[in-house]
C-alpha cells in the first residue's frame, strides 16, 4: 500500500529522498495542470511547477502538519501562479483588444478547439475566480478545501465560485459552445 | 432568480452536495420555473464543458530535474533547506495570451545566454546590460567539488585579469569554479544547451541571488580578488559544452568553450 502524504512528509524531514520522490510523482502533474489552466503558457507552468516542488521540499520543516498536504501545496501552486501573472502584468501592458477578441460565436470542431476556447474563457476570469474554478472542477476540492487552500471562509469560496460559474457560462454561451 | 438559497441549491446540485430530499425539491420547483431551468441547464452544460479539458502531461524531465536539484544540493540532508529552481526561461520567454512558444518550459535554445547575477555587484545601469529581471531565491551550495571529476583547468592571463577556470563534474552535476583578480569589474556570461540547467551560484562561499536577463545575459563580476562557483545540474548524461565569457565594460576579454565529457 502506498503510503499517504503525512507518512511521507515525515519520511522526508527524516531524510528519506525516496519519500519526496514519492510526493513528487503524485502531485507533479496536477501540479502542473493547475500551473497551466492559471497561466495558459506550458513553459511558465513548467517552471512554476519546479519551483512549487523546490520550495515545498525546501520548505517541508514549516509545513504545519494539522493541515492537508495537498492543501499546503495547492496553496504555493496557486500563488506561485499568481506572482507569474503579477510579473507578467507588470512587463507588459494590456491590450483589451486581446480581452474581447475571439467573443464572436465559433464553431468548434475538434476537442481540442472547445479546450483552447474553454482555457481563453478561463482566462478571461479575474485570478481569484480562476483560481476557484480549477480547484473544484479540475482538483475536485470541496469547498472546506477550497477554503483551506486560498485561506478563505467557506462563504466566499461559495460566492467566489457561483460567480465564476455564471461568468464562464455567459462567456462559453458567446461562443456557442455549451448545449443544455 | 434572485433568491440566494435557491441558486446556492442549484450549485450545491451541480456539485453533488444535495441530499436527496434538497435534490427532489430542486428539481420540483425548477419544473415551475423556466428561468430556473435554463440556468441549472447552462451551469451543468459549463460544468461538463469544464470536464472535457484535456490533461496536460508534464515535460518527462521536470521531475528529473527537480529530484537532481535536491539530490545536488542536500546530499543525505533532511528537507528544510532552501533549493533553487533550475534556471529556465520563463522570465525572457514570455509567451502571452497565445499558444505556447515551446515544446518544454526547460528547453533552452542553443545559444542563448544564461545568467547569473550577484545582488552584491555594481549598480546595474553600470552593467551594461539591461532588463534583469528573473531572480531566484539563493541557493546552498555544496561544500566542496569531493566526488567531483575534474575535467581542465584553464589559466586567465591578460588585460589586468589573473586567475584560473577549473572544471568539474559527476552523472548529476557540473561545476565551473572561477578565480580572479581584476582591478575593475568582470562579468562572466555563461552559454549552454538544454542538457544542463544551472542551479547555483556563490561568490566567495556564499551563496548568491540568480537572476537572469530579458536578453539572456547573465553577469557576475566585482573588482578585487573573488571564487565564484557556479553548479549546473545535467538533465541528460551526455556530453556538452558550456561556453563561458569574460567581458569588462562590455568588451570581451576572454572567451572558453568548456567541453564537458559525459558521466563515466
Amino acid at each position: 500500500m502506498t503510503p499517504d502524504d503525512e507518512t511521507l512528509v515525515r519520511q522526508c524531514l527524516d531524510g528519506d529522498l525516496a519519500a519526496f520522490e514519492t510526493l513528487v510523482e503524485r502531485y507533479e502533474k496536477k501540479l502542473f495542470n493547475v500551473a497551466f489552466r492559471m497561466l495558459n503558457d506550458l513553459d511558465a507552468a513548467r517552471d512554476v511547477t519546479q519551483t512549487v516542488l523546490l520550495k515545498s521540499y525546501g520548505k517541508l520543516k514549516s509545513f504545519d502538519a494539522r493541515y492537508k498536504f495537498y492543501s499546503w501545496i495547492y496553496r504555493i501552486a496557486i500563488n506561485e501562479s499568481i506572482n507569474v501573472l503579477n510579473e507578467r502584468r507588470r512587463m507588459e501592458a494590456v491590450d483589451e483588444r486581446l480581452l474581447t477578441a475571439g467573443m464572436e460565436p465559433i464553431e468548434f470542431t475538434t476537442s481540442s478547439e472547445l479546450s483552447e476556447a474553454i482555457q481563453e474563457a478561463l482566462m478571461n476570469l479575474k485570478e481569484e475566480l480562476r483560481s476557484v474554478i480549477i480547484l473544484r472542477h479540475y482538483l475536485d476540492c470541496s469547498y472546506r478545501a477550497i477554503g483551506r487552500v486560498l485561506d478563505i471562509p467557506e462563504k466566499t469560496v461559495k460566492s467566489r465560485l457561483f460567480s465564476a460559474r455564471q461568468q464562464l457560462k455567459d462567456a462559453l454561451s458567446i461562443h456557442g459552445i455549451l448545449k443544455t | 432568480m434572485t433568491d440566494p438559497e435557491f441558486l446556492e441549491s442549484i450549485h450545491r446540485e451541480l456539485d453533488g452536495l444535495n441530499s436527496e430530499m434538497e435534490s427532489r425539491k430542486l428539481h420540483r420547483r425548477l419544473e415551475s420555473d423556466a428561468e430556473a431551468l435554463m440556468l441549472y441547464r447552462e451551469l451543468d452544460a459549463m460544468g461538463r464543458a469544464l470536464s472535457t479539458l484535456e490533461e496536460v502531461e508534464p515535460p518527462k524531465a521536470l521531475r528529473r530535474d527537480v529530484l537532481n536539484a535536491i539530490a545536488a544540493f542536500a546530499p543525505g540532508d533532511a528537507a528544510g533547506d532552501e533549493v533553487s529552481r533550475p534556471h529556465t526561461f520563463r522570465d525572457s520567454q514570455s509567451s502571452g495570451h497565445g499558444a505556447p512558444v515551446l515544446r518544454y518550459g526547460w528547453a533552452l535554445a542553443a545559444g542563448i545566454v544564461l545568467g547569473l547575477f550577484t545582488a552584491q555587484l555594481l549598480p546595474r545601469e553600470a552593467s551594461g546590460i539591461d532588463g534583469i529581471s528573473g531572480t531566484m531565491a539563493p541557493s546552498s551550495i555544496p561544500d566542496t567539488s569531493q566526488g567531483l571529476q575534474q575535467a581542465g583547468e584553464w589559466l586567465l592571463d591578460g588585460q589586468g585579469v589573473a586567475g584560473a577556470v577549473r572544471l568539474a563534474h559527476d552523472a548529476s552535476r557540473i561545476e565551473v569554479a572561477v578565480d580572479f583578480s581584476s582591478p575593475d569589474p568582470v562579468y562572466l556570461v555563461l552559454t549552454h544547451d538544454e542538457t544542463v540547467g544551472v542551479v547555483g551560484l556563490s561568490q566567495d562561499g556564499t551563496a548568491v541571488e540568480i537572476r537572469e536577463s530579458g536578453a539572456g545575459h547573465v553577469v557576475l563580476g566585482e573588482s578585487g580578488e573573488h571564487r565564484y562557483r557556479v553548479i549546473l545540474s545535467r538533465t541528460v548524461a551526455g556530453p556538452t559544452t558550456i561556453d563561458l565569457g569574460l567581458f569588462r565594460n562590455d568588451e570581451l576579454i576572454d572567451e572558453y568553450e568548456l567541453y564537458v565529457g559525459g558521466p563515466e
